[in-house]
C-alpha cells in the first residue's frame, strides 16, 4: 500500500501522466497543424496563443511536440515489443534448458552487449537505411540481447529452487514448469526490464533522429526537433527546451515508477528518523516507565538492564514491539544464559545492549555498565549514548561474539588488520610491534599455534572453528568487563562446539569476564551457565539458577521447552510391519558433479557419493545421519529421480515423493494452499471436482484449518508451510517418502508437531520413510533404523 | 599460461569481429561503387567500377585483401573526403581520446565521494534529494544535456564559445579547456549511473554480518565505509567501470556532434549518413578492438582481485 504513496511513485506518475496527456490530446486534435509553415510567426517566444512558442519556420512547437512525442513513444513501444518478446523467449529457453544452446547464445549475447549500443544502432541503420521502420527494426534487434540476459539470469536463479524440483517431482512437464511455475515469479523483474528497455529505446531513437539518421523530415520526433532547433539556440531556445523537457519527463517518470517496483529506489525510510519514531512510539505506549527516573546506583552489578523494550518498524502498521520490558543484571564474572526459541527476542536483547540493532529496530530502557579499576568506580550509562558515543565502549568495556563465523569476518581483509582494529581505534594508538605482540599472544591464548600464517591469511583460508576462535580472541583483546556471545557454537560441528565452550570457560575464569550467553540449545546453557533466563515472546518467563530451572521448572513453557529438547520417542508409535519385502535397493551408486568449461565435455570435479549401497524394507523409517556437505541431499535427489546417478543401479518398487528442507523455498510463493495441493492432480488431468474434494480432504489430514484453502503460501508460518509441503507430496499417493531435513528449519516446539504428524501419516497411509538429517537426536527418536555417515 | 590463453581468446574475438564487420558491409545492396558514382550513373559505369574495385570477387578473397591492407596500415579510402581513412584517423583520434580521458577523470573524481556520501546517510533528506537528482541526470539524453550546457555555460555564462572547437594540434591547453564542457556533458549521466551503482553496492555490503562485527569493535561509520565496505564494493565496480568506458565511447559519438568536436564520433555519424563504407568499417573495427581489449584487461583485473580473497 505504502508503495503507491511514496514520493517517487507520485512524482513518476505525475511526469508520465503529463506526457501521456500531451500525446493523447494530440491524437484527437492539435492546436495548430504541426506542419503548417507560417513565415510571419518565425521564432516567436512562448505566448498564450503558442504556449511553447514557434520554430524557425513559424510552426507551433506545442503541436509539433504532441505529434513528435507520439512518434517517439510509438517507436519505443514497437521496439520493446520486438526485442521484449524475442529476448524473453531466447532468454527463457537458454536459462531453463542450459547446455550448449545456452553457452552459444550467451557468448553471442555477451559480445553484443560489450559494444556501445549506439554504435551497433549506427551500423544497423547504415545497413538498413534511415526512416521510422528501419529504426524500429534496428533498435528491436539491439534490445534482444539485454532482455535475454536479464530473463536468463532470473530463470537461472529460479531453476535450482526447491519449488521447481518439487514441481518436477510431481510430474509437471518442462513447459508447464517454465510457464506456470517459474514465469509468474519473475513477472515483476520482467516488467521492470521492459520499462528500462522502453526508456533506452526512446533515448536511442532520439539520439539517432538527432544525428539525422532516424525519423526523416517533415515528420517530427523529439530527437528530430532537438536537432532542428539546435542551430537556432541563441534565437529561439524554446524550440529545443520543450521537446527536451518532455523527453526527459517521460524517461524520468518511467524510471521512478519502475524503481519503486524493483525496490531500487531510495524511498527507504531514514533509519535515524525511523528509530526516533519507534522510540517515541514505545515511550507513548508505556508512559509510566519513561517517567520513572534512573534507579539507585547498583555498584555490585557489572551490567544492568532495566525495562528494556524493543520494537521494529513494520511496513503497514504501528511499530511491532518484540521485547516487552525486560530487566536483569549481571554480577562481575557471572555466566548468564538466555534460552528461547527463535523470535523470542533473545538475540535482539543482546544486540540492543551494544546498540547494534538492525536498521529498522530501536530500543528504550536503561542499560548501564559499572566497573572498577585502579581509579575507582565507573558507570557507563549506555542507554543515553548515541551510536557515535557508543564507539568508545564497544570493544573496550563490552565485546561480542556472533553466531556466524563464516560471514562475521570481512572476506577481503587480512586477519591481522581486522584484529588490530580492535586496538588501534580511539585515542590511544599502540606501536606496530606492540600490536603484533598482543595479537600473537591473543591467538596463542585461544589455542591457535600458527600465528604468523593466520594473521596474514584472509578469512576464507580458515575453517569455521578457527574463525570462531579468532572472533573470541578479538573480542577478548581489550579484556572487556562483559562478553556477549550470541549462539557462538550453533554453526559449528559437535567436536568444535565442545572445544569452543571449554575455551570460553577458561578465558572467563582467567579474566573474570561476565558472559551473557545466548543459545537455543538448552544442553549447552545448562553446562556453561550459572544462571538462566527463559525467553518467550519477548518476556522472561522464568529466571533462576541453572540447576533449579532445568531440574524443577515452574512454568509450563519452560517444561515444554525442556520436553521438546529431550524429545518424545516416536519410534514406539510407528507401526512397522514385521518381515516385509525390500522396497528400495541401491547398489554401487556413484555421484559426482562437474562443470561445463566452454565447449569441452563435463569434467567431474567433486565426487559426492562413492560405491554407495542402500536397502530399505517396506514400512520402515530409514534414517540417514550425516554432516552437511556429505552428499545426503544428493542421494535424496537420486532416489526420487531428480538426479541421474553416474554409475550404479537403483531398484525402487513404488512411487517416490519428497519433502524438502526449507518450506520457504519448496513452495511456489505465488500460489494459494489449495492451488498447490491440487497441482499434482492437475498435472495428471484429474477432473476439477474430484481434485478439489481430495485436496480439501488432505488439508484436514495435514492438520490445517478448513478455511486455509485460499490463503497465499506467504501468509503461512514455517510449520504450516511444511504441512502443505507434506500434503503436496502425499497428493500423488506415493508409497515411499524421502524426507530431506524436513524439520531442520523449524523451531523445536514446531518440530515436535511436524514429527507427530509424520508419524500419524506413516501409520495411516502405510508409508515407507527415508529420513535424512544432520540432527542425531531427532533421528534417534524418529527412525526405526539408522545409518550414520 | 593463463595470460596466453586470454590473449588468444581476445585475438579470436578480434578476428571474428573483423569478419562480421566486413561481411555486414559486403552484403549491402547499395555498394561502394554505386555510392561513389551516385544514382545518376548508368549500370554499365557501375559495373565497370565494380570490376575495377574488385567488388565482383569472392567475399573471402575480398576479406583477405582487406585484412592484408589493414595489417599494412591501409584502412581503405574515404569516398567523401577522397583521402586514406588512416589520415582521417590520425587527425581525429587524439581529440576523441582527450575527450574520453577528461570525461573519465570527471567521473572518477565526482562519483566515488558522492557514492560514499549517499551510502553513509541512506534514506536521509539529502540522500533522497541526491537520488532524485541522480535519476534526473540519467533520464536526460546526453545530447540534450550537451545543448543545455551550451546554452547555460556557453551562451549564458560565456565560459566557452559553443562550436569554436580548437583541435589538439592547434593548442593543447585551449583544446582541453574547450573539451571540458563536452566531457562534462558526457560525464554527468555516467556519474549518476556510477553513484547509483556504488550506493547500492555499498548498501548491500552494509547489510552483511562483518559490518556488525566491525561496529562491535567500536569503529566509526566513515572508517567502516572507507576501510571495510569500499574494498568489497570495488571488486564489483571494476566490471561496472568497463561498462562506463564503453558508455563514454557511445556518449562521445553524439556529444561530438553537439559541440562540433572534430573527432571520430562525428566522423562516424557523417560517414553513416553519407554511406562512406570504408570509414564506417574501419571505425567499427577500431572501436570493437578497443572494447575487446578493455574488457579483457578488466576481466583479468577482476580475476586477480578474486584470487586474493
Amino acid at each position: 500500500m505504502k508503495k503507491y504513496r511514496s514520493f517517487n511513485f507520485i512524482c513518476g506518475g505525475l511526469f508520465l501522466g503529463l506526457t501521456a496527456l500531451l500525446v493523447l490530446w494530440g491524437l484527437f486534435r492539435t492546436p495548430y497543424d504541426p506542419t503548417a509553415i507560417n513565415a510571419a510567426l518565425k521564432n516567436h517566444g512562448p505566448s498564450l496563443a503558442h504556449p511553447f512558442g514557434t520554430d524557425q519556420l513559424g510552426r507551433d512547437v506545442l503541436s509539433r511536440v504532441m505529434v513528435g512525442a507520439r512518434t517517439s513513444f510509438l517507436i519505443g513501444a514497437a521496439t520493446i515489443l520486438i526485442g521484449g518478446v524475442i529476448g524473453t523467449v531466447i532468454g527463457a529457453l537458454a536459462g531453463f534448458f542450459g547446455g550448449l544452446f545456452d553457452t552459444i547464445v550467451m557468448r553471442i549475447n555477451d559480445s553484443l552487449l560489450a559494444f556501445p549500443s549506439i554504435l551497433l544502432a549506427l551500423v544497423l541503420v547504415c545497413i538498413f537505411g534511415t526512416g521510422e521502420k528501419n529504426v524500429i527494426l534496428a533498435l528491436g534487434i539491439l534490445f534482444i540481447p539485454s532482455i535475454a540476459r536479464v530473463v536468463r539470469s532470473e530463470i537461472k536463479k529460479q531453476v535450482p529452487m526447491d519449488y521447481v524440483a518439487n514441481a518436477k517431482l510431481l510430474g509437471a512437464g518442462k513447459m508447464r514448469i517454465l510457464f506456470v511455475h517459474i514465469l509468474p515469479n519473475i513477472r515483476a523483474t520482467l516488467l521492470v526490464t521492459m520499462a528500462v528497455g522502453f526508456n533506452n529505446a526512446v533515448l536511442a531513437e532520439a539520439g539517432l533522429s538527432y544525428l539525422g539518421l532516424g525519423v526523416q523530415p517533415p515528420k517530427a520526433s523529439l530527437g528530430r526537433m532537438l536537432s532542428e532547433g539546435q542551430s537556432y539556440l541563441r534565437l529561439a531556445p524554446w524550440t529545443v527546451l520543450f521537446p527536451g523537457i518532455i523527453l526527459a519527463l517521460c524517461v524520468l517518470g518511467v524510471t521512478l515508477i519502475s524503481d519503486v517496483y524493483s525496490g531500487n529506489s531510495a524511498d527507504t525510510e531514514d533509519p535515524v528518523k525511523a528509530r526516533r519514531n519507534i522510540r517515541r512510539f514505545l515511550r507513548e505506549k508505556h508512559p509510566e516507565e519513561s517517567a520513572r527516573n534512573a534507579e539507585t546506583e547498583d555498584v555490585s552489578s557489572v551490567l544492568t538492564v532495566k525495562d528494556l523494550r524493543i520494537a521494529f518498524a513494520s511496513e503497514t502498521n504501528a511499530p511491532n514491539e518484540v521485547v516487552h520490558g525486560i530487566s536483569f543484571s549481571m554480577k562481575p564474572g557471572e555466566k548468564l544464559g538466555i534460552v528461547g526459541e527463535s523470535g523470542s527476542g533473545k538475540s535482539v536483547t543482546a544486540l540492543s545492549v551494544m546498540h547494534l540493532l538492525p536498521e529498522k529496530g530501536a530500543a528504550i530502557g536503561d542499560i548501564s555498565v559499572t566497573y572498577k579499576d585502579e581509579k575507582g568506580f565507573h558507570r557507563v550509562d549506555m542507554s543515553h549514548y548515541n551510536a557515535k558515543e557508543m564507539q568508545r565502549y564497544r570493544g573496550a568495556e563490552i565485546a561480542m561474539v556472533f553466531q556466524e563465523p563464516m560471514s562475521s569476518l570481512n572476506p577481503s581483509m587480512k586477519i591481522r588488520r581486522q584484529m588490530a582494529e580492535m586496538l588501534t581505534h580511539g585515542e590511544h594508538k599502540p606501536a606496530k610491534e606492540e600490536v603484533q605482540a598482543r595479537l600473537t599472544e591473543a591467538l596463542l591464548e585461544v589455542d591457535l599455534q600458527d600465528t604468523d600464517r593466520i594473521l596474514s591469511s584472509y578469512p576464507s583460508k580458515l575453517s569455521g572453528g578457527q574463525r570462531q576462535r579468532i572472533m573470541i580472541a578479538m573480542a577478548m583483546l581489550n579484556h572487556p568487563k562483559v562478553l556477549i556471545c550470541d549462539e557462538p557454537t550453533t554453526a559449528l560441528d559437535a567436536e568444535t562446539q565442545e572445544q569452543i565452550l571449554a575455551l570460553l570457560e577458561r578465558l572467563q575464569k582467567k579474566y573474570k569476564t561476565a558472559i551473557l550467553f545466548i543459545s537455543h540449545d538448552l544442553g549447552i546453557v545448562k553446562r556453561l551457565c550459572d544462571r538462566v533466563m527463559v525467553f518467550h515472546n519477548g518476556i522472561v518467563v522464568e529466571e533462576g539458577k541453572a540447576d533449579e530451572i532445568f531440574e524443577t521448572p515452574k512454568e509450563d513453557y519452560t517444561k515444554q521447552l525442556i520436553a521438546a529438547s529431550e524429545g518424545a520417542d516416536f519410534t514406539k508409535k510407528m507401526e512397522v510391519p514385521a518381515d516385509s519385502e525390500e522396497i528400495v535397493k541401491v547398489s554401487h551408486l556413484h555421484m559426482a558433479f562437474g562443470r561445463m568449461r566452454g565447449f569441452k565435455p563435463l569434467r567431474y570435479r567433486t565426487k559426492v557419493l562413492e560405491n554407495y549401497n542402500l536397502s530399505v524394507k517396506r514400512g520402515e523409517v530409514y534414517g540417514i545421519v550425516g554432516r552437511s556437505g556429505s552428499g545426503k541431499s544428493t542421494l535424496a535427489k537420486c532416489l526420487c529421480g531428480l538426479l541421474r546417478p553416474l554409475v550404479g543401479t537403483m531398484e525402487i518398487k513404488g512411487k517416490v515423493g519428497m519433502v524438502f528442507q526449507d518450506p520457504y523455498g519448496s513452495l511456489n510463493p505465488q500460489k494459494s494452499v489449495l492451488w498447490l495441493l491440487e497441482e499434482p492432480l492437475r498435472i495428471r488431468k484429474v477432473p476439477k471436482e474430484e481434485r478439489r474434494a481430495r485436496a480439501k480432504e488432505m488439508l484436514l489430514s495435514i492438520g490445517l484449518p478448513e478455511d486455509y484453502d485460499e490463503r497465499k503460501i506467504t501468509e503461512l508460518s514455517g510449520g504450516q508451510r511444511q504441512r502443505v509441503a507434506i500434503g503436496m507430496a502425499l497428493m500423488s499417493q506415493p508409497e515411499i517418502l524421502v524426507l530431506d531435513e524436513p524439520v531442520s528449519a523449524l523451531d523445536v516446539t514446531v518440530q515436535e508437531q511436524i514429527l507427530a504428524l509424520l508419524t500419524e501419516l506413516h501409520n495411516r497411509y502405510h508409508l515407507t520413510y527415508i529420513f535424512i538429517t544432520h540432527d542425531r537426536a531427532v533421528m534417534n527418536r524418529f527412525a526405526t533404523k539408522v545409518e550414520i555417515w | 599460461m593463463k595470460a596466453a590463453r586470454k590473449i588468444l581468446s581476445m585475438a579470436a574475438a578480434v578476428v571474428v569481429l573483423s569478419f562480421v564487420t566486413f561481411l555486414a558491409f559486403a552484403i549491402l545492396p547499395g555498394d561502394a561503387a554505386q555510392a561513389r558514382l551516385g544514382t545518376d550513373a548508368t549500370p554499365e559505369q557501375v559495373e565497370a567500377l565494380r570490376e575495377e574495385m574488385g567488388l565482383n570477387d569472392n567475399v573471402l578473397v575480398r576479406y583477405g585483401r582487406w585484412v592484408k591492407g589493414v595489417l599494412h596500415g591501409d584502412l581503405g579510402t574515404s569516398i567523401r573526403f577522397r583521402c586514406p581513412v588512416s589520415d582521417l584517423f590520425k587527425q581525429m583520434l587524439p581529440n576523441t581520446l582527450l575527450l574520453a580521458g577528461v570525461a573519465f577523470a570527471i567521473i572518477l573524481v565526482l562519483s566515488f565521494p558522492l557514492g560514499m556520501l549517499y551510502a553513509r546517510y541512506p534514506g536521509s533528506v539529502g540522500d533522497r534529494f541526491g537520488v532524485f537528482v541522480n535519476q534526473t541526470f540519467m533520464a536526460i539524453p546526453g545530447f540534450f544535456l550537451g545543448i543545455v550546457v551550451s546554452v547555460v555555460l556557453g551562451i549564458g555564462l560565456k565560459l566557452f564559445i559553443p562550436g569554436a572547437f580548437v583541435s589538439y594540434d592547434e593548442g593543447l591547453g585551449a583544446c582541453l579547456a574547450y573539451l571540458f564542457f563536452p566531457a562534462l556533458s558526457i560525464a554527468l549521466p555516467k556519474v549518476a549511473m556510477t553513484v547509483r551503482f556504488l550506493r547500492s553496492a555499498l548498501l548491500t555490503e552494509k547489510q552483511k554480518d562483518y559490518v556488525r562485527t566491525a561496529r562491535s569493535k567500536g569503529i566509526g561509520e566513515w572508517e567502516i565505509i572507507g576501510k571495510h565496505l569500499m574494498p568489497n564494493a570495488l571488486a564489483a565496480s571494476v566490471t561496472f567501470l568497463g561498462v562506463i568506458v564503453s558508455e563514454i565511447v557511445a556518449g562521445s559519438i553524439v556529444i561530438e556532434q553537439v559541440f562540433g568536436v572534430n573527432g571520430l564520433g562525428r566522423l562516424l555519424v557523417s560517414s553513416v549518413a553519407n554511406r562512406d563504407y570504408d570509414v564506417v568499417q574501419a571505425l567499427v573495427l577500431y572501436i570493437g578492438i578497443v572494447v575487446i581489449v578493455l574488457n579483457g584487461v578488466i576481466e583479468s583485473l577482476v580475476q586477480k582481485g578474486g584470487e586474493t580473497e
